[in-house]
């Protein structure tokens, strides 16, 4: 079946061919219609599935992890604050290893309400232990929820998938996509058998008390599965294109890289536009490629150390902002590329709170960097002081000048 | 140049926070007792609330007190409604 949808209704399609026992979630802009159509599904008879509405996204976390802690298939949808909200469950349904999904509509986070696109509310949550797989269309929206499933409930694996896009240049635009047939898809994902549940049969509990003695060994299973993940990712999508005929990339989705020289590294609905970019400057004679990171925890290194390792030059597009540092993403590529290649990459912090990333922008700062012209570090090309910014200065400085605070 | 050691670890498999109900799973806590509960059988009436409200199950039915695992928390005292239960200093036995 084919339809013309938004991302947030493919994302609930993915939810519901997943067959989900259990959707607990809060309203939040960009995300509301991911939920509100997994409603729709369930009132309408189209889903078997408890819809747990709960009064905060702390407690929609809790009550995903009280499902998915009694053996049950659960998936959740937030956004920016919401994540942030949730950030200590975040945490504990990692910790105790419970498989589940969670679509994460990338947002920017407050002050300055903005309900627009950027990667902080995510790369924020990186270190939780959650697999956080990355999409730049519509249709991989859809295969990745469902492939996410797989991933998550895999015995290597045992660990939550993220699966996040970008407010409203995904999440509320149309685009064709292809719903596979729920025969197909159950073949690909069987129902869920968990590896612990609450059982009266046979008590247990989770989480309680460790000691320094017995801490590290599960923090270290983690990091195990987390690198189990790796093989698993490129598993599954291979797998996916057998039985369902689509395929997005494993850790990785590359563009025109066969004989790159130069690359650009992104993430989400940028990567779709560095396509653009690419095309354009291979029309002005730079041989360039574009690495799209689909997954980045696990963080694709031994992929990022063959295609860059190579290469003459990078660049890397950050939808975030490590404060104090550099964009994050460019700080993983350089780091996974350390002591393998001494190409210069350089970075652009650009679509902050949803800005218009033009794709000559990137482009004229590759050129730029081709020629050698730039310094291999974070540069900030889009940040121009407005007619707004002037307005808060001027009235701010009046009332320095009133109560004489300068 | 030596070749670097890099670190090689066994794969140490699935492993999680799990808490399965066992005896004394974290050792014998009757250690941190600084009060033993002490029973008077004669003016116990056997009511049974000892045994219900004990948080680490140390009273058995036919009360029987677990020294081994009793923390020495003082409420089956505190609950013993005929005063048949006492709690006496570890010290002064």
């Amino acid at each position: 079946m084919r339809l013309v949808e938004t991302g947030n209704h493919v994302a609930a399609w993915g939810a519901r061919l997943a067959r989900v026992e259990v959707v607990s979630a809060y309203p939040i802009t960009p995300q509301t219609q991911v939920i509100e159509e997994i409603s729709r599904f369930i009132d309408e008879g189209e889903m078997e599935c408890e819809y747990i509405p709960v009064e905060s996204e702390h407690s929609a976390m809790a009550a995903m992890i009280a499902a998915a802690a009694m053996g049950v298939r659960s998936f959740s949808a937030t956004s920016a604050h919401g994540l942030a909200y949730m950030h200590e469950l975040l945490h504990w349904a990692a910790g105790i290893r419970l498989p589940m999904v969670m679509v994460n509509v990338n947002r920017a986070l407050g002050p300055g309400w903005n309900i627009w696109c950027d990667h902080q509310d995510t790369l924020a949550a990186r270190d939780t232990g959650w697999i956080q797989l990355y999409c730049a269309t519509h249709q991989e929206i859809l295969d990745t929820v469902i492939q996410a499933f797989r991933i998550s409930e895999d015995p290597r694996v045992v660990l939550p998938v993220m699966v996040c896009y970008d407010a409203f240049v995904m999440s509320h635009t149309y685009m064709q996509v292809e719903i596979p047939d729920q025969e197909l898809v159950d073949l690909f994902l069987p129902p869920f058998r968990s590896l612990w549940k609450l059982d009266l049969d046979y008590p247990l509990t989770h989480g309680s008390v460790i000691y320094p003695d017995d801490y590290e060994e599960v923090r270290f299973s983690m990091h195990q599965a987390m690198d189990n993940a790796r093989r698993v990712i490129e598993e599954v999508a291979e797998e996916y294109r057998e039985m369902l005929g689509s395929y997005h990339g494993g850790l990785v989705d590359t563009y025109r890289m066969e004989d790159a020289d130069a690359a650009l590294v992104a993430m989400g609905a940028l990567a779709s536009e560095c396509r653009v970019v690419v095309d354009v400057l291979r029309e002005r004679g730079h041989r360039c490629g574009l690495i799209r990171v689909r997954s980045y925890r696990p963080f694709p290194v031994a992929e990022l150390r063959e295609l860059l390792g190579s290469l003459q030059a990078a660049m890397v597009i950050d939808r975030a902002v490590s404060f104090g540092l550099e964009g994050p993403l460019f700080s993983e590529v350089k780091a996974a590329v350390y002591g393998h290649g001494d190409l210069p990459i350089f970075d652009l912090i650009t679509g902050l709170g949803g800005r218009d990333v033009p794709y000559e922008l990137i482009a004229e700062n590759m050129e730029a960097a081709l020629r050698g012209e730039l310094a291999a570090e974070s540069r900030w090309p889009s940040v121009r002081l407005n007619e707004h910014h002037r307005l808060v200065k001027r009235s701010l400085e009046e009332y320095w000048r009133r109560e004489g605070v300068r | 140049m030596p070749r670097k050691r890099k670190e090689e670890r066994e794969d140490i498999g699935f492993l999680t926070t799990l808490s399965v109900p066992s005896e004394g799973s974290v050792g014998k806590t009757g250690t941190w007792r600084t009060f033993r509960p002490v029973l008077d059988r004669d003016r116990c009436n056997k009511c049974l609330l000892c045994w219900i409200y004990c948080p680490e199950a140390c009273i058995s039915k036919d009360l029987e007190i677990s020294y081994d695992y009793c923390k020495g928390c003082g409420i089956c005292a505190e609950e013993c409604p005929t005063k048949a239960m006492s709690m006496v200093k570890e010290d002064e036995r």
